[in-house]
């Protein structure tokens, strides 16, 4: 971790960067709040007629909306952990018209982080609700750990079945990837230069062997990326897995100091290993979010404990 | 924490997960004395495994030059101090390793590189320890100024940090030979490895976004073949093979003769706790103090023995089975003057004469009425 003591120590090689960096944060000073509406101490998934506003979080029909506080606790229950509460609170605002369902975060965060390098670490934002056969009584009894294990049976007792939750998660990385095509090396040191590349002798196809992530199939290596949001399942801490049915969508901006980012996914996708939502029902969910700035990433993150979210008839 | 035996801070000590060995552990002896500095192992190394995008920085293999050199900047000072001068008693470590005394927040002691300390992969080269003064003159042991070359891969430990730092368990040391890998498929970037290695040699793929390390060429190991760094090596100072489990030892094996009988080689700052299966030879030229920080207590016998290696026929043969041949050689025997390398089952890979034949020049030609330089 970065320390006074590296600064020091290191000081000649990152004046300049202390210099940008102040500059940022004193841009971050004049941050203002987006909403028009008030805040509300139920979260309420409103009923929306026709498409929802996915990519816009701008639209007038999510700025007229309450907002939910979601306090932040700093995820402290098991190492790596984070010291400092980076972000102390989310708003949320929900919608869905009967088929999907799309929440609305929003938070202060002055520096845009959306790159990811070696020692730097994007923003980032995620929606978790449970997998249950039943949502509405799973609330109380679903783990904040991210779900947990099953445990094996054991000394005459029987299994302990696990319990599985759904994570839809939202990474200022692959935003930027959306908006402006994947993210290459070039792009975060314009002067890098390679003599030879993989795929410039053997091409594309060929040279995938040399990109070990690309090659096993990993999200975060993907070429190619048309949603910013991932969609994952979990049962415990440290197992999350990426979902083979990608559909959630969404978009996320940084103005003024404040990300406002929209996650939305089918309200049923017809996949048994998802969380399903039903009108007039409730659907417990709880939140996460990562600060890239203060290295926040995995475990080293704020989340909300389970709301019990009403989501109108 | 688990409660698991570390032979080489004589000690047991704290660690994630239990004690585990690997049936095989892969191990490597590294010669200091013999570098050169060519860096030829690096552009081995980079060229078989890291010539991609992403990959830019990484040298899973570097030099550096002790003293002043360092890959990351400072990736060992930051280790000294996030430690303290390593308290030793006898054999016994009595400080604490990376894995134990921790803040709630962390799984390991770590500390995670600055972009701009991957920068410099030659700073302090062939940088002195203090500046030669005019007349300067070192006809003893230990020089007054030194450097050295520090030739370092992963170390791919018993207790590997970089395991213990990850919070999804997707790196993994294999039981067949103990290298340690992550699996790209679980990976999701966080770069707790990175952070919780000692000697920082896992690396943030810049491209692929996942984190990349030294593969101990598995696909080399797994045919019997030494890795590219070995076999490329132009100063023959290096070695791989198989070391035996603590409490066992196999005087036929080259690794188990060279680390557990002669004691000639030593892990490199064992006191971080993570039993690290690179061997290396102290250099002998270089200042005691800082080699005892680096290597441990068994510095000043192990300079001794290798001292002594000119008049100690069967250590000279095993030094001379160093680069000869690229299989893996899990025996060795001297007999009289040759050197042979056998492989697992004891079949001869190679032989090699253990003093070459040479000539030394007289000082004063007396033919060409000119003076000679014995440069070799
Ligand atoms: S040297 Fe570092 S990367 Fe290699 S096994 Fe040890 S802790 Fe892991
Ligand atoms: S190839 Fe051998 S001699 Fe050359 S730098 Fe590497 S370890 Fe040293």
């Amino acid at each position: 971790m970065t320390t006074e003591r590296n600064v020091d120590r290191r000081s000649f090689l990152r004046g300049a960067g202390a210099v940008a960096a102040g500059a940022v944060a004193a841009v971050g000073v004049a941050a203002l709040v987006s909403s028009r509406a008030g805040a509300t101490d139920q979260l309420i998934a409103r009923r929306h007629e026709g498409d929802l506003p996915v990519d816009d979080p701008d639209n007038e029909a999510w700025l007229s909306l309450d907002h939910f506080v979601a306090p932040l606790l700093m995820q402290q229950v098991a190492p790596p952990q984070v010291s400092e509460l980076a972000v102390p609170e989310l708003w949320v605002r929900a919608l869905h018209n009967g088929t999907d369902i799309a929440f609305h975060i929003e938070w202060g965060d002055a520096v845009v982080n959306d790159i990811e390098q070696m020692s730097r670490f994007r923003d980032a934002v995620a929606v978790q609700l449970p997998v249950a056969d039943e949502p509405d009584a799973a609330a109380p009894q679903t783990s904040i750990t991210m779900g947990l294990a099953p445990i094996p049976a054991a000394g005459g007792q029987p299994e302990t079945p696990g319990q599985v939750v759904h994570i839809l998660h939202w990474k200022a990385s692959w935003q930027w990837d959306v908006d402006h095509g994947r993210r290459t090396v070039k792009d975060i040191f314009p002067n890098m230069h390679n003599d030879v590349t993989p795929e410039g002798l053997l091409g594309e196809a060929n040279s995938v062997v040399f990109y070990p992530g690309v090659f096993a199939g990993n999200s975060l290596s993907a070429r190619e990326r048309t949603s910013p949001i991932e969609e994952l399942t979990a049962a415990g801490f440290g197992s999350l897995t990426t979902h083979e049915q990608q559909l959630a969508t969404g978009r996320g901006v940084n103005e003024r100091g404040r990300w406002r980012v929209v996650i939305a996914m089918p309200m049923d996708s017809g996949d048994r290993s998802k969380a399903r939502v039903r009108p007039g029902a409730r659907a417990p969910v709880a939140f996460a979010v990562w600060d890239g700035a203060k290295q926040n990433r995995g475990a080293r993150k704020q989340y909300a404990d389970w709301v019990p979210m009403e989501v109108e008839a | 924490m688990a409660e698991v035996n570390n032979w080489q801070i004589g000690r047991t000590m704290e660690y994630p997960y239990p004690e585990n060995r690997p049936r095989r552990q892969i191990a490597w002896i590294f010669d200091p004395n013999k570098c050169i500095g060519c860096q030829t192992c690096t552009i081995a190394c980079k060229s078989t495994w890291t010539w991609g995008t992403g990959q830019e920085y990484m040298l899973w293999n570097n030099v550096e030059s002790k003293p002043f050199g360092f890959f990351p900047v400072g990736w060992d000072v930051e280790l000294m101090n996030a430690m303290g001068p390593a308290k030793w008693n006898g054999g016994r470590y009595e400080g604490e390793t990376i894995f134990e005394g921790l803040p709630p927040t962390e799984r390991v002691r770590g500390w995670l590189p600055d972009e701009e300390d991957w920068a410099f992969p030659n700073i302090g080269e062939d940088e002195v320890s203090a500046p030669v003064k005019q007349g300067d003159y070192f006809p003893d042991l230990p020089h007054g100024t030194w450097f050295y070359h520090l030739a370092r891969i992963c170390n791919h430990c018993t207790y590997p940090g970089c395991i213990a730092a990850c919070p999804r368990q997707a790196i993994y040391k294999r039981p067949e030979d103990g290298i340690v890998l992550v699996d790209q498929e679980r990976c999701r970037g966080y770069q707790e490895c990175a952070q919780g290695c000692p000697y920082k040699k896992v690396m943030f793929n810049n491209n692929t976004r996942t984190t990349e390390k030294c593969i101990a060429c598995f696909p080399k190991v797994e045919q019997g073949l030494q890795p590219q760094c070995v076999t490329s090596c132009i100063g023959r100072i290096r070695l791989a093979g198989f070391i035996s489990p603590p409490g066992q030892v196999n005087p036929q094996n080259p690794i188990d003769y060279l680390v557990k009988v002669r004691k000639v080689a030593l892990p490199m700052y064992p006191q971080a706790g993570t039993e690290p299966n690179v061997y290396y030879i102290p250099p002998i030229h270089a200042g005691r103090e800082y080699l005892r920080q680096m290597f441990g207590p068994g510095v000043d016998d192990a300079i001794t023995t290798y001292a002594n290696t000119k008049n100690d026929p069967e250590l000279l043969g095993v030094f001379t089975l160093f680069g000869s041949a690229e299989r893996i050689m899990h025996r060795f025997r001297i007999d009289g003057e040759i050197a042979i390398g056998m492989d697992e089952n004891g079949a001869e890979i190679v032989r090699v004469p253990v003093r070459e034949p040479s000539w030394v020049r007289t000082y004063f030609d007396e033919v060409r009425q000119a003076y000679n330089h014995n440069i070799t």
